[in-house]
């Protein structure tokens, strides 16, 4: 039926007709005014149709009584909190910063989000906290929970410090050594980590974060998702996953690197992996995996290079594995570990 | 994090402004909030709907079944608010759940129901206004009344379906979702058989008279 024909009950069922009436819609307004003009008519229906429309109402709007509106909406808050807690989600982050035994010190970063870093470390406020500290021995690596839900897998030789509650706008903690968060994620209080050199603050999802006090180099390795990484002073950086920032404080540069996420990450796993490393520091790994001492006789070159992986393998049975492709033999006695040649006694 | 708050909630001149249909760029980002956890984008949320939930959901249930209603409709909002995706429709998403929830209420309690309370219930119960914006026509009481009589034959799911979709503006997909009448063709098949019953009851008496009368009558709920 044509529009010529329409009555008003007719024009109140149309899609268009709605269009201009109810939504507004410019392009049905500049249509229907045009409509009418050519149409003078059908004028009459038409405004009594988009009359009626109009006039379609609750005679008198009911309204929630001011007590029960405000009733309601408090619970709804409160429900909403109670609920955050036990439901948030969890941001997967992993830090590592992993110290070299080179001079210079050195930042690696590679962060799923954003991610502040502070050269200093600014000394907070003095403040009676009660603080839980965990330490882990060599190869000792265990879980620990965090106030506000964050699970942490803490890695051999290392120390968290945090306080039993997070009481104000950011939860800080303290660490030393390498560490796996999956932290529960809060937008309200961003998640802040400190270490000697530098203040890691993360105000979303996943990065890898290991700080190790002693030595000389320490890498913040991150991983997952694009990530901006800034630093006081410097060009902020993007990054992707498998890329790590690199922070030289000589240079104070701060450029972006592949990095083999595996290496970096295995470790909460219980997986040992070497993927073309020097002897050296495959034993070095293997001191602090299993906490002992390794001699080796000065035949072996340490600079040769191996790859392999394992499982919560037992050290005889990764010795033994390293040894056969590498052409060694070992002894073990207690914590003391001693490396020769084949075929040598 | 501002939104822009409503004013007032007894802000009268808010009441008589026709909620939106559609989503716009900020509520997109405020229910985007929501899912991640925002109080002040569920505050944002229950202000804007708090009121037309209540209006809608008195049509079929007392109030106190209406506030129970709304809270829970909510607390399902914040239980599952990480799992919800985009909004793409807030309010009829709200009233269909409204819907839903208090008709199952209904059913749990049909026992206890009188059987007066259902009688006087009668939900969407039009009455006509007495007011006269068009001075030009002629309408005389008798008029009124006889087409606040055809409107109140309409049978409920049409009166519901008229006043959802030209006093709420839903569209008839949004029609169809609330009512649940599982197809778009539906949902408008409801609202032409509500404006053909009209028709038909009116039907003998002037063209004129039909015309106009649909434009004075408006909907009043008990």
């Amino acid at each position: 039926m044509r529009y010529e024909d329409y009555t008003a009950l007719d024009f109140i069922q149309d899609d268009f007709f709605i269009k201009w009436v109810l939504h507004e819609d410019e392009e049905a307004g500049l249509f229907w005014k045009k409509w009418m003009e050519i149409n003078p008519h059908k004028r009459e229906e038409l405004l009594v149709a988009k009359e009626f429309i109009n006039r379609v109402s609750y005679e008198k709007p009911l309204s929630m009584p001011e007590k029960d509106f405000t009733r309601i909406h408090e619970n709804l808050i409160r429900f909403s909190d109670q609920h955050a807690i036990r439901e948030q989600g969890r941001w997967n982050i992993r830090v590592s910063v992993i110290s070299w035994s080179v001079a210079a010190s050195v930042l690696i970063f590679v962060f799923s989000m954003l991610i502040f870093i502070k050269r200093e470390n600014t000394p907070t406020a003095e403040v009676a906290i009660e603080m839980q500290s965990i330490i882990t021995p060599k190869a000792g690596r265990r879980p620990v929970k965090l106030p506000d839900g964050t699970m942490v897998k803490l890695n051999g030789n290392s120390k968290i410090n945090f306080p039993r509650e997070f009481k104000s706008d950011y939860r800080e903690i303290w660490l030393e050594g390498e560490a796996f968060f999956e932290v529960v994620s809060d937008s309200t209080k961003p998640f802040i980590i400190r270490s000697e050199d530098f203040t890691v603050e993360v105000v979303g999802t996943s990065f890898n974060y290991r700080a190790i006090g002693s030595e000389h180099q320490k890498k913040v390795a991150v991983v997952s998702g694009k990530v901006k990484v800034k630093s006081p002073g410097l060009e902020p950086l993007l990054l992707t996953p498998d890329l790590m920032a690199v922070y030289d404080s000589k240079t104070k540069g701060l450029v972006a690197m592949k990095f083999d996420v595996k290496s970096v990450t295995s470790w909460k796993d219980g997986i040992l992996y070497f993927n073309r490393m020097p002897l050296r520091a495959v034993f070095n790994q293997l001191e602090n995996w299993y906490d002992v001492h390794i001699e080796v006789s000065p035949e072996i070159s340490l600079k040769d290079i191996y790859s392999g992986e394992y499982q919560n393998e037992t050290l005889q049975n990764v010795l033994y594995g390293i040894g056969y492709t590498s052409g060694f033999d070992y002894s073990i006695n207690g914590k003391q570990v001693t490396i020769y040649k084949n075929g040598n006694e | 994090m501002d939104y822009h708050l409503s004013p007032d909630k007894s802000n009268s001149e808010e009441q008589s402004t026709y909620p939106q249909l559609s989503l716009n760029q900020s509520e997109e980002k405020v229910w985007q909030d929501f899912t991640r956890g925002s109080n002040t984008a569920l505050s944002f949320i229950y202000r804007k709907y708090a009121d037309s939930l209540f209006n809608y959901g008195m049509q079929f249930a007392d109030e106190d079944a209406v506030y129970d209603a709304i809270q829970d409709l909510f607390y399902d909002l914040i239980r599952n608010r990480h799992k919800l995706g985009e909004a793409k429709n807030i309010k009829s998403y709200l009233y269909a759940s409204l819907r839903r929830k208090i008709l199952k209420s209904r059913i749990k309690h049909k026992n206890e129901l009188s059987q007066s309370t259902v009688e006087d219930k009668m939900a969407f119960k039009m009455a006509v206004s007495h007011e006269d914006p068009l001075p030009l026509l002629n309408v005389n009481t008798e008029d009124l009344q006889l087409l606040q009589k055809a409107c109140n034959q309409l049978p409920e799911k049409q009166r519901e379906a008229i006043i959802l979709h030209f006093y709420e503006k839903m569209p008839y997909e949004e029609l169809a979702r609330i009512l649940k009448v599982g197809k778009v063709k539906s949902a408008r098949a409801l609202v032409y058989r509500a404006v053909e019953n009209l028709r038909t009851m009116l039907d003998g008496h002037r063209d004129e008279l039909i015309i106009v009368l649909i434009g004075f009558f408006s909907f009043r709920q008990f």
